[in-house]
């Protein structure tokens, strides 16, 4: 029992050292145990605890959109972003090229075959063969079981509605880069909802397409704007391209005319200049305007297409498009008061409505009392279409100006009166009588009180205007009363056509073609027909006007 | 009396270790576990999120589809073809204060015999 209960007492003293070291060893082996053990517990918990990053990344590999939805007004889509299958080859893993070549061809005939053989028998370790692949497009290549091909997931941009509003939506490159239009110029993280109406966007371009086949003309733009808020509901030039197909489409095509060509547009210019004379309180209504006297300035001799005999009110200068008569306005009114109304009306800048396709106004570098007087009429300056009907709006929307926008708002941002409600009301009028009595006849729509001007001018050629290619416009507003809507037609060079008598002025092309626009588009805009009885003249009993400007 | 004691605690570490060592071992296990349910979901989430991702694609194409089913000009040119439908004219508009004008129709006259009665 004593020996049992003290073992240490056995041990010898010269053992001693040997039990010691004994006892190191097992010590450091145990210390080294634990420290692997403690490695392997600390990797173990390192594993459990850490995530490794390839998961993380095939995580973050959601496809988020690059550019959201474009839509009109009420929500119709113009531009969405679509997933779609692009092919590649690996060269390497094509065993037969000739027979994936020909499988290729019997599902892709539009791949050029020259082309794909050399593709698939290139020494390359991928190629792509065709991009925007559809679902089953991709299908059909996928059912050859042609080992080598293989897809690739890319984002493509899709327009719906094809042509329609292509110059307002615009289009992109392959990497989706905005190139024009809406694409360009406006920041799509998110969906964005335009000023335009589909709907009036289609029967706009659809009477414009008439126009410009029944006139042979070269272009052709309009531009329907709401005056009181300044949205552009439609915009269209013509001829016009396909933004799925943007690299097809020849240049002309592509170029958004209402918004970049500038013009001189002619007397479309005159209820401005009438504007004017009434706000300065140079002339009035009721005068008599001695137009059938000869009018020569700086050694230039005005005409007026339809010379009267007797002199003419202000009512009767606009009806017939008297150029002597609106010159004497001008003058009386003086250069720096036009020069001050003109850049008010905003038409000495480029328009800032939202798009990057935007013309600068080409000026006279000397405001002369020519210049007054060419520009009185509309010649002498060139403004685009959209920056003469966002100044003409301001006459439709009781004197205030209101900067127009691609945009959807309930409410303008930039506005300024420029005239007096009383002064707008009165050019209201006059432009109604144009319709009703005057050169624009041919635009009047039963019920929906047109008002509205003429502008037929000549096209500067070399060494002066050159009499036989014209620009025409027609600018009104409806309904008369509480006009809503503002629309400008440009033709550029009509021709005179069965039915015109020889003529390819505005009143038989632009005229007619606005009140065929008006006609379909009131009804879509909830404009209330009126009866007839309703749409006064303010001078029912004058003498019927010429029939043009 | 002080071996004992010496044995007792020498025993009663050996314990300690012997726990905190299957402790640290259960911990790392459970660890492990958690770690492989939460890979295991967040697979499933992946997954989740690819099909969501797909059929976000297809509801992009069925809506771009939709647009061109219902584009104005499509629309028009199906209308004309298949129904003879043309823009309204406004002369075929009437408006909201000319419906007044419109006679109201004569009530019939009531049949002898009958009653509501």
């Amino acid at each position: 029992m004593s020996n049992f209960s003290t073992p240490r007492l056995q041990v010898a003293n010269d053992e001693y050292d040997a039990v010691r070291e004994g006892r190191t060893r097992i010590r450091i082996g145990a210390f080294m145990f634990l420290g692997a053990l403690g490695v392997a517990v600390l990797r173990l918990t390192d594993i459990a605890l850490t995530t490794p990053n390839a998961s993380a990344s095939a995580t973050d590999a959601t496809p988020i959109p690059a550019r959201a939805d474009i839509t009109d007004r009420h929500g119709e889509l113009l531009a969405t972003t679509l997933t779609t299958h692009s092919l590649y080859a690996e060269p390497a893993r094509i065993w037969d090229v000739e027979e994936t070549a020909a499988a290729l061809l019997s599902v892709r005939p539009d791949l050029d075959p020259a082309k794909l053989r050399r593709d698939l028998a290139s020494e390359r370790y991928e190629i792509r063969l065709e991009r925007g692949l559809t679902p089953s497009e991709r299908q059909a290549v996928f059912e050859l079981g042609q080992p080598g091909l293989t897809f690739r997931e890319e984002p493509r941009r899709a327009y719906p509605n094809g042509p329609l509003a292509a110059h307002i939506i615009g289009y992109t490159d392959v990497d989706l880069n905005g190139l024009a239009g809406a694409e360009r110029a406006l920041d799509l993280s998110t969906p964005t909802a335009l000023s335009i109406d589909l709907r009036v966007q289609h029967a706009l371009t659809e009477e414009l397409a008439n126009g410009l086949a029944r006139f042979e003309a070269d272009t052709i733009a309009g531009i329907v704007l709401d005056v009181k808020t300044g949205e552009i509901i439609a915009m269209a030039s013509l001829p016009d391209f396909d933004p799925n197909h943007a690299g097809a489409a020849s240049t002309q095509s592509k170029y958004n005319t209402a918004a970049m060509s500038t013009y001189e547009l002619g007397s479309v210019f005159k209820p401005l200049t009438l504007a004017l004379a009434l706000e300065t309180q140079t002339s009035t209504t009721t005068e008599m305007f001695p137009v059938q006297k000869g009018f020569t300035i700086q050694r230039k001799r005005i005409k007026d297409d339809h010379p009267s005999r007797v002199p003419m009110n202000m009512a009767d200068v606009l009806a017939e498009s008297s150029n002597r008569g609106t010159a004497l306005m001008a003058l009386r009114a003086g250069d720096d008061a036009q020069q001050s109304f003109l850049a008010d009306l905003g038409l000495f800048d480029r328009v800032a409505y939202g798009l990057k396709e935007s013309a600068r106004p080409q000026l006279q570098t000397e405001w002369q009392d020519i210049t007054t007087v060419t520009v009185s009429y509309g010649h002498g300056m060139s403004v685009s279409p959209l920056a003469f009907i966002a100044a003409s709006a301001a006459l439709f929307n009781d004197g205030t100006y209101v900067a127009p926008t691609i945009l959807k708002r309930d409410k303008p941002e930039v506005t300024r009166r420029v005239m007096s409600r009383r002064t707008a009301e009165t050019v209201q009028g006059m432009m109604r009588y144009v319709v009703t009595d005057g050169t624009g006849r041919k635009s009047d729509v039963e019920g929906y009180g047109v008002m509205g001007k003429t502008g037929t001018a000549d096209k500067p050629g070399v060494g002066g205007y050159d009499g036989r290619s014209l620009v025409t416009s027609f600018i009104s507003g409806f309904p008369y009363g509480d006009p809503q809507y503002a629309l400008l037609v440009t033709y550029d060079e009509p021709k005179p056509v069965e039915g015109t008598h020889g003529y390819a002025t505005a009143g038989w092309n632009a005229a007619p073609t606005s009140g065929a626009i008006i006609a379909r588009i009131a009804p879509l805009l909830g404009i209330e027909k009126r009866p007839v009885e309703q749409t006064m003249s303010p001078w029912p009993n004058n003498k019927n006007a010429a029939d043009d400007s | 009396m002080s071996v004992a004691y010496n044995d007792s605690l020498r025993a009663s570490r050996r314990l300690t270790g012997f726990l905190l060592f299957v402790i640290g071992v259960g911990l790392t296990i459970g660890l492990f576990y958690v770690k492989t349910r939460a890979r295991t979901a967040t697979n499933d989430v992946r997954t989740l999120e690819r099909q969501i991702a797909t059929e976000q694609s297809a509801i992009d194409v069925l809506h771009a589809e939709i647009a061109f089913l219902g584009s104005p000009a499509r629309l028009a040119a199906i209308g004309e073809a298949r129904l003879g439908l043309a823009p309204t004219d406004p002369a075929n508009l009437v408006s909201a204060s000319a419906i007044l004008d419109i006679p109201l129709r004569q009530q019939p006259a009531p049949v002898e015999g009958t009653t509501d009665e």
